[in-house]
């Protein structure tokens, strides 16, 4: 009997190395320790033997049964294992075909210009004030310094819809009509919106374009509030490196006025962005004309302020290096598409 | 403007460079956009010397010159008769350009090649028209630099001056600027005039009928005037300010005009009946030659100077040809006057004459430089020995100019500026500017007077930008006004915003179209004659027939985008905009312009792969995405009706409602226009009234349910009926049957086919049911299913489909 165990146990082990799938194991399980298993046949002999060999040859049983199931189990796993790996194997695909994209939208150049100049303004205590895109003369020009026959009117050259209606020429109008509505309170507000002018188009002019104005009125403002909200704001766009620099100009709602550069990526190398001036003007601004404050009742001897405007197609291009304004327009979306 | 770098040094002789120069006037507020070296148009000049001229064997009018060069001899044939042997003549060779950029090559006159060209005084662009070869001095060496020779060895700074600044115009108004920016002294101008014993008004008389729109009016009188040719000098300078020279009396005049700021306009006095000048408003339909050639019929009201019988000049904007300096002129009249600059600019601008007399006095001029002008001229005339001038000036100032006081605050000043400046460094800024500064008044205070060229300076921050200018803009320092206010959007404005997002995030492109387009952009879009659409404001004067009028519906630039695309071959497309629209109210009131949300999905809905194939949009995905948007909008209560509209299928178009109000439209575009826009592939329009939509949209805080703590019980119900039947009716008919146990129901199948009679169809629904407070029994709901199927039979002639 000692034998046949020992030969069971060869037999057993051996097979068990040799079984190729866990299917296959658990079969060889049962051929062992099923009801008619060769072990459980043993067992059920054990009742044949002598009271006294029966322990030894129980020990002997046991030992056999251990040393079986432990490499079983073993083995189980092991061939889990292999399985498993075989499996994530066959399931293998082709990670480089292109996956199946959920579809989405591109922002215009000129929306991502406005979003961005807004944000900034807003964290400085900015508004966003809207006005009519068809617009009365009183409030595009008069109200703004600019009386009847002013020369100044030349620099505007509009499109009429009757002798006192136009398309707004600027968003400057939304100054006037935001500070009649608020006064006496201080204001503090930028107007992004679409503005008309006779222009043919070509490459660098347009009939319609958007401006974002700016205005603040309140006590105390002075030219160097405008220059230091213009200098967070110019950095914000272009870059904390940039210096901005302000030269004398006219408009006739600002006094003192200017015309605000900031310095070229350039570094003054000189560059055709700049013309080889290292500046690059970005914006128009000034105090407000006590003319404008006092047609908006703010007394000019207590409240001061500064407006500033500039135009967002000019901007764009700049920023995203752009040399044709038609192409925002046009909605080719080989243009659009490169914009997220 | 173009200013001369040379020119200007004679009345402030500064030291800077023209580069350091443009810089500090661009930092004071003259822009200066562009220096020119005027040298280097002449830089391929050379001298020649005439050695030998013979006549050309095959052609009479040509001349063939043996010319020496510094590098050996040429020949060169020319037709100009006023040369001799020994002449010396500036020339090009070929290769080279002459300043007007024209490129010179040999060329072949009948057998004899020309090895370069001769040049006139037109070629070298110092006369307007000239006959033969310029003949330079007999002493200029070959070697010489001929730039420098003509008086052309200078720069010019191409000014681009804003409106206020008109006073600028002239050379010595820029010449007092710089002379403020340097404190380098001003040299004016030499005026003094040796006149004859004869007095002006022996020779000329002057009336002004209109003092209003001729507040002054001035003359002298020239004798024995010798027209001619002009110094060379005097060419070089008005070269390089841009003019030609004509003979030296108008040279002069347009040299003092260019100096002073001050147009004048000679008369060829014999030429004026009686001697006698007339300022007066036009007669209606008066008729006048302009020295242009053109004959100009006046609508009467603009101001003319006149003789007794006939207008000779269109005041202050051209001269009649009758009464033009001519060669046989020898009596003068001179004006100088300051006329209404309104008056001046309406003129100009009916008659469209932009001449340099006009485009001056429509910017406002000096009052007070009139008279200086003319003995500036009188001056120069005499130096030049071309005229004697008549005793005395005829000056009819009628209105002369009360000056402007403005009370000088320094206190006020630094305040506006954000500066600490001391008064007296104000002061020094002031003398130097030439402005005058009064006696102080009892408490303490200055008044100060601009000078009368400076008609920008009216108040106080007129004072303080003038301080600010010279003091330096950037030597201002950056400060931060206190924040008081916190920024934000309105919560309308928010909601544009969302809405953009959401758009963006469900795949659809941002665009921006025009506002405006022309009358046949209706007919594209088969919108009927009388159709509310048309309805639409329109321009006074349009730019063109594609601009005259503004939008109302915002699909226009929609299909543009989409045509533009598809003829790039870019077919399957999602776009958006938001946008204005245009709506008419009353006649002189302002349209209304409420923003519009529209869009357009054209071609293939996703992007068709390896593993996923694609279909071309329809109705229905436009409604989806509607659907999706108004969700995420917290619009409740959407309804979808069909509805038409013109530009799209009267089949395959709805109308949107919430709570009873319009919002918007979806469709499939129209055949027609689909047609008309040459697309190919489906395309599916919508257009949503923003501001319509935010008036419905919820704005309370969102609260939250309670989430259902008992299990739904889920059924599915398959039901034939007829076409006609809604599937807002049946949903309506759960609802009714179902009450608060019907949490959901939702069609989740349709089928028309073999299986099913024909005007009827299938369609399937998922119903869910359960109850807050404890679980549904079965039963419960089988007789509410009951009850269904017997309503849905007896009501909508539903029958149960079982197969």
């Amino acid at each position: 009997m000692q034998t046949e165990l020992k030969d069971i146990l060869e037999k057993g082990l051996k097979e068990a190395k040799e079984a190729l799938s866990s299917q296959e194991l658990s079969d060889i399980r049962l051929k062992f320790f099923g009801k008619k298993g060769l072990i459980t046949k043993h067992s059920r002999l054990l009742g044949n033997l002598a009271p006294e060999e029966r322990p030894l040859f129980g020990k002997m049983i046991n030992n056999v049964r251990q040393k079986l199931e432990e490499y079983l189990t073993t083995r189980a796993q092991e061939l889990q294992t292999l399985e498993e790996t075989a499996k994530l194997e066959r399931e293998r695909i082709d990670v480089e075909l292109p996956g199946r994209r959920p579809r989405r939208g591109h922002p215009h150049p000129l929306q991502l210009i406005i979003q961005e100049i807004t944000a900034t303004f807003l964290g400085m205590g900015f508004s966003v004030a809207e006005g009519p895109e068809v617009e009365l003369d009183f409030y595009n020009f008069e109200a703004l310094n600019i009386p009847p026959e002013h020369p100044a009117r030349e620099m505007h050259d509009s499109l009429y819809i009757t002798d006192k209606i136009l398309l707004r020429t600027h968003t400057s109008p939304v100054q006037v009509r935001t500070m009649e509505k608020i006064y006496p309170q201080p204001v503090r507000i930028i107007v992004p919106g679409r503005v008309y002018r006779r222009d043919a188009l070509d490459a660098t002019h347009s009939p319609i374009f958007h401006q974002i104005e700016g205005l603040l009125v309140d006590k105390n403002v002075t030219f160097g509030d405008l220059k230091g909200i213009l200098t967070v704001f110019a950095q914000k766009l272009f870059g904390e490196e940039r210096t901005v620099r302000l030269r004398p100009s006219f408009f006739p709602f600002t006094e003192p006025s200017a015309e605000v550069d900031v310095s070229c990526g350039c570094q003054g190398k000189g560059c055709r962005i700049c013309k080889n001036t290292g500046w690059i003007e970005i914006l128009g601004a000034g105090s407000v004309h006590p003319k404008v404050l006092s047609m908006a009742k703010y007394d000019p001897d207590v409240y001061s302020g500064f407006a500033f405007g500039m135009g967002v197609e000019r901007i764009a291009m700049l920023r995203y290096g752009i040399s044709d304004i038609r192409h925002f327009y046009e909605n080719d979306f080989r243009f659009l598409q490169q914009f997220q | 403007m173009r200013v001369s770098y040379n020119w200007l040094r004679e009345y402030v002789p500064i030291e800077l460079s023209p580069n350091e120069l443009g810089e500090k006037l661009t930092m004071a507020g003259i822009e200066v956009e562009e220096i020119i070296n005027l040298r280097a148009s002449y830089d391929s000049l050379k001298v020649g010397k005439i050695i030998d001229i013979q006549p050309h064997p095959q052609a009479d009018n040509l001349l063939i010159c043996q010319v020496k060069v510094t590098d050996g001899e040429i020949t060169i044939i020319t037709a100009a008769k006023n040369l001799k042997s020994g002449d010396k003549v500036p020339l090009v060779l070929p290769g080279s350009t002459l300043p007007d950029g024209r490129e010179i090559d040999e060329t072949q006159f009948h057998g004899i090649v020309s090895q370069g060209m001769l040049c006139s005084e037109e070629e070298l662009g110092l006369a307007r028209k000239s006959e033969g070869i310029l003949v330079l001095p007999a002493n200029t060496d070959l070697t010489a630099d001929l730039a420098s020779i003509l008086g052309l060895d200078d720069y010019v700074l191409m000014i681009e001056l804003t409106p206020n600044r008109a006073d600028c115009y002239g050379m010595l108004g820029i010449a007092r600027e710089v002379s403020a920016l340097t404190g380098v002294n001003l040299k004016l101008p030499a005026c003094a005039v040796n006149e004859i014993r004869e007095a002006i008004t022996n020779f000329a008389t002057v009336e002004v009928l209109d003092p209003e729109l001729c507040p002054r009016y001035a003359g002298r009188v020239f004798l024995d005037v010798k027209v001619g040719e002009s110094p060379l000098w005097l060419k070089a300078r008005l070269l390089a300010a841009g003019m030609r020279s004509i003979n030296n009396l108008v040279d002069l005049t347009n040299y003092v005009m260019l100096e002073l700021n001050q147009p004048l306009h000679p008369f060829d006095l014999k030429q004026l009946k009686e001697q006698k000048i007339i300022v007066r408003p036009a007669r209606k339909n008066e008729v006048i030659t302009t020295l242009d050639g053109e004959e100009r019929t006046l609508s009467g009201g603009q101001l003319v100077i006149a003789d007794p019988y006939h207008a000779q000049c269109i005041a202050g904007v051209m001269g009649s040809y009758q009464s033009e300096v001519s060669g046989a002129t020898d009596t003068v009249f001179l004006e100088s006057a300051y006329f209404l600059p309104v008056s001046i600019r309406r003129t100009a601008q009916a008659l469209a004459i932009r001449s340099e007399a006009a485009i001056r006095f429509g910017k406002g001029l000096d009052p007070e430089t009139v008279p200086l002008a003319l003995d500036r001229v009188a001056h120069l005339a005499q130096k030049l020995q071309i005229a004697r001038v008549a005793e005395g000036i005829i000056d009819l100032n009628t209105q002369p100019l009360v000056p402007r006081k403005i009370w000088f605050r320094p206190e006020k000043i630094n305040a506006l500026l954000g500066t600490e400046l001391e008064a007296s460094y104000m002061m020094e800024i002031f003398k130097r500017l030439n402005f005058k500064l009064e006696e102080k008044t009892d408490d303490g205070r200055h008044k100060i007077l601009p000078p009368s060229y400076r008609l920008d300076i009216e108040g106080e921050a007129d004072l303080a930008e003038e301080v600010a200018r010279i003091y330096g803009y950037n030597q201002i320092l950056a400060t931060y006004p206190a924040a008081n206010i916190v920024g934000k959007l309105s919560p309308e404005q928010e909601f544009r915003e969302k809405a953009r997002e959401i758009l963006l995030g469900l795949g659809l492109s941002e665009i921006k179209t025009y506002s405006f387009h022309g009358e046949k952009m209706f007919e594209r879009l088969n919108i009927p004659v009388d159709h509310r659409l048309r309805n639409a404001v329109r321009m006074k004067v349009p730019l063109s027939e594609e601009g005259s009028l503004l939008r109302t519906t915002l699909l226009t630039g929609v299909m543009e985008s989409l045509s533009y695309n598809a003829k790039r071959n870019l077919h399957d497309l999602q776009l958006f905009e938001i946008a204005h629209v245009y709506h008419p109210t009353s006649e002189d009131g302002l349209p209304k312009e409420p923003t519009y949300l529209a869009g357009g999905l054209s071609g293939k809905y996703f992007e068709p792969t390896w593993s996923q194939s694609s279909r071309e949009v329809d109705f229905y995905d436009g409604k989806g995405l509607l659907e999706t948007v108004l969700n995420c909008m917290r619009i409740k209560d959407v309804r979808f009706r069909r509805g038409e509209h013109p530009i799209m299928h009267p089949g395959r178009t709805a109308f949107l409602e919430s709570t009873g109000k319009f919002l918007g439209v979806v469709g499939e575009v129209h055949p027609k226009v689909k047609m008309e826009f040459n697309l190919t592939s489906s395309v599916v329009l919508f257009e949503i009234n923003l501001q319509q939509l935010w008036e419905v949209a919820e704005k309370e805080v969102i609260m939250v349910k309670p989430l259902p703590k008992f299990p739904p019980i889920l059924r599915d119900l398959a039901l034939i009926l007829p076409e006609k039947v809604k599937v807002g009716e049946i949903i309506n008919l759960f609802r009714q049957i179902g009450k608060e146990k019907l949490e959901s129901a939702r069609l989740f199948d349709i089928y028309q086919g073999d299986k099913i009679p024909s005007g009827y169809r299938s369609m399937a629904f998922s119903l869910i049911f359960r109850i807050e407070e404890r679980t549904l029994q079965d039963e419960e709901v089988n007789s509410i299913m009951e009850e269904i199927i017997k309503e849905a039979a007896n009501r909508l002639e539903a029958q149960i489909r079982t197969t």
